[in-house]
């Protein structure tokens, strides 16, 4: 409860901040943005690459599937959750200012990541694009109370380290005061 | 994948194993592994957005000449981090920002428009209609070792400035973050520097780096080498542009220039003239047709940051920066203290100094000095038949450039023994009859001298003279005494009707004066001979 009270105070703090490179976000606009959130496992990674004649050569997007539960509603699901850069091998590819850590999206990490569908992230991918960049994946790792999430510091939308149940309950929450809205 | 994967915001993470603790590690930039080489300084725009306030700026900038909108914000991004300030520093008119001087052995280059947005190794800056994610800005793509590529997330409202943005993005801004990605920075915890991840809608202070910024570029870099090339100045000028500074190599300089049109987004924008000599401090080039207004660079041979020069603006007309002062400067004279007269034309007073090139006139007193009087060895160095002076004392002799003028004061004495001088004071130096003979003798002041003329350089000696002339007193001619001035100096001008006609073949004369004081022998001058010739 706490922990709850403390992310709604840093929500009502930090609410015109927005994300730079990445915009900077507060949980509750990052509920906004996203469709959903999960939290689960990654279980899988690939890369792909699109050469595109107006948005430019070399886009490349890694793509990890996450399997584990909603955080809105704890429904079990895999997804496919895109962010910008990647390498297809050794050599060939990019890496993005704004994405994930490398060592955030090794399969087999457990995280909770936010995201939302969209029809085009550059060079015609539709796919579920990771809220923010680096700023919509928080590694999540077993604690003595259960799983915790870790905090990302002021400007992201878990700023300090909490229990992954009490980022659920928060989430939820806000998920359905946008579901009213 | 390798470790060079390891990616930015690691060090946010590194209480990991501290689970829910509240100890943090120091905040502090962090690097993504690698520099840009001297062969990947240049920066470039592809102005593909489509939002209007992104490319209505039309309020120039004086140091960064010929272009508005997106290119002059990226520009001005770029040039924070160079290691001095981009020309004068002005041109954010917001927070007291100076534009550069990031200490660090690195310059960026801009290098103008490009044709496409490139390839992610062709270091060019473009807008992407949709980033899609709803939360990146723009973001920059990496490895850097063989060049970069940015880009603007144009689903948001960006700005070109120059001043405050409202509640849009200020291109500017983010600009300066994504570069020092580019260059090799990674994310910052350290809340208000220009590397920290996020950013908010109007806000414009990343314009500006921050100390901590600064600590990271020179940690990529190191600090700007002592013998970097530095520009202070650059003058455009009939074609032609002099790049003032220091630290430039005396053969193979190469110049870079902004180019004055688009360029291929795949091929070297820049426009370079190789070979450029210098003394150092100073080189100066034919502009390329293809150059444009924009930055110029010095790169001396080698490799790294350190042969690279600052960025410095020209717009190819004007000046940019402030030139070293030009005026000749005296810095010795020698002697400093001169006889009144000194026979001949030698030129035996040496002044040194710099910028003699620069002369247009050698002064005594405020006058100028007849410029066959004088020699202009070199820069440095200035050999002088010192004139008579009207009085003994204290002298000025100047050099001037026409606008500034600078002095050494001599000190002008009467000789220790006698002195002669017929016409120019030269051995046997060739007196026309028809223009008179001027005759000077110089000695302690209120001395009389007894001047003798000869036929004759066989000598006369007795207990009372000690002449180089005369042939023992059989060819000796009195031709009067006269008392030395207080100017130390006694001039004679003799009119052609009191001159002997050496008829048409003309005629040797020597010449001979004693000082008329005792004891004796009576202090003897210098011999002169002169040749006169109808």
């Amino acid at each position: 409860m706490r922990m709850l009270l403390s992310l709604g105070l840093s929500a009502l703090l930090l609410g015109a901040v927005l994300p730079a490179q990445i915009k900077s976000f507060t949980l509750e606009e990052m509920v906004q943005t996203a469709d959903q959130a999960v939290y689960g496992q990654i279980v899988g990674s690939r890369v792909i690459r699109v050469d595109h004649p107006s948005d430019g050569p070399d886009l490349f997007y890694t793509v990890l599937t996450i399997e584990g539960r909603t955080l809105a509603d704890s429904q079990p699901i895999t997804v496919d959750v895109t962010f910008r850069g990647g390498f297809l091998d050794a050599t060939t590819g990019v890496f993005n200012s704004e994405a994930p850590a490398a060592d955030d999206v090794q399969i087999g990490k457990r995280v909770v990541a936010f995201y939302r569908w969209t029809d085009n992230m550059g060079g015609g991918v539709a796919a579920n694009a990771l809220v923010a960049a680096h700023g919509g994946l928080y590694r999540a790792v077993e604690g003595p109370r259960g799983p915790a999430v870790l905090g990302r510091g002021e400007g992201y939308a878990v700023q300090a380290n909490v229990r992954l149940s009490s980022l659920e309950t928060a989430v939820t929450n806000l998920y359905r005061v946008k579901r009213v809205r | 994948m390798n470790t060079r994967i390891l990616v930015l915001p690691t060090l946010c993470l590194g209480g990991a194993a501290l689970l829910l603790a509240p100890a943090r590690p120091a905040p502090a930039f962090s690097k993504i592994g690698g520099s840009l080489n001297d062969t990947q300084r240049d920066v470039r725009v592809f102005d593909n957005f489509l939002d209007l306030n992104a490319n209505n700026n039309v309020t120039p900038t004086a140091q960064m000449p010929g272009y508005l909108g997106v290119e002059l914000a990226v520009w001005k991004g770029i040039v924070e981090w160079g290691s001095q300030l981009h020309g004068d520093g002005t041109g954010d008119p917001l927070n007291s920002n100076l534009l550069g001087n990031g200490t660090a052995n690195f310059d960026a280059f801009w290098a103008g428009n490009a044709d496409g947005i490139g390839t992610t190794n062709n270091n060019i800056v473009s807008s992407l209609a949709d980033c899609g994610g709803g939360g990146t800005l723009a973001f920059t793509e990496t490895p850097i070792s063989d060049g970069w590529r940015i880009r603007y997330c144009d689903e948001w409202n960006w700005d070109d400035g120059p001043g405050t943005i409202s509640n849009r993005f200020d291109i500017q801004g983010v600009m300066c973050h994504e570069y020092g990605h580019a260059l090799g920075l990674g994310h910052s915890n350290v809340n208000g520097a220009t590397m920290f991840p996020s950013v908010g809608q109007g806000q414009t202070g990343i314009r500006s780096i921050a100390a901590d910024d600064t600590n990271g570029i020179v940690c990529v870099y190191g600090t700007a080498s002592v013998t970097k090339p530095h520009i202070v100045a650059t003058v455009a000028s009939g074609g032609s542009l002099t790049i003032h500074g220091s630290n430039f190599a005396a053969l193979n300089n190469e110049v870079w220039f902004t180019s004055g049109s688009i360029t291929a987004s795949g091929s070297d924008p820049i426009v370079k003239v190789t070979g450029v000599s210098s003394n150092g401090s100073l080189l100066t080039v034919t502009i390329p047709g293809a150059a444009g207004p924009g930055d110029v660079m010095v790169k001396k041979p080698g490799s790294g940051g350190s042969v690279l020069s600052n960025a410095f603006p020209t717009d190819l007309v004007g000046t940019f920066g402030n030139p070293p002062t030009t005026a000749p400067d005296i810095s010795n004279v020698s002697p400093s203290v001169i006889d009144a007269l000194i026979p001949g034309s030698g030129q035996s007073i040496t002044i040194t100094g710099s910028n003699f090139l620069q002369m247009t006139d050698l002064l005594i007193d405020g006058t100028p000095i007849d410029p066959l009087a004088y020699g202009v060895l070199d820069d440095n160095t200035i050999a002088l038949d010192m004139p008579q002076v009207a009085s003994l004392g204290s002298h000025s002799l100047g050099a001037t450039d026409g606008v500034d003028t600078d002095e050494f004061f001599v000190t002008v004495v009467a000789p220790s023994s006698p002195k002669l001088q017929w016409g120019t004071g030269d051995a046997l130096n060739v007196v026309d009859r028809d223009n008179g003979l001027t005759i000077r003798l110089s000695g302690t002041v209120g001395t009389v001298h007894h001047v003798y003329v000869s036929f004759s350089n066989t000598p006369s000696v007795n207990g009372f003279v000690n002449f180089g002339i005369g042939a023992n007193f059989s060819d000796l001619t009195n031709i009067g005494h006269f008392a030395i001035p207080a100017s130390g100096v006694f001039t004679l001008n003799v009119p052609t009707g009191n001159i002997l006609d050496p008829g048409p073949g003309g005629l040797t004369l020597y010449s001979q004066s004693f000082q008329f004081t005792g004891p004796a022998p009576f202090p003897v001058s210098n011999v002169q001979s002169i040749f006169l010739t109808q």
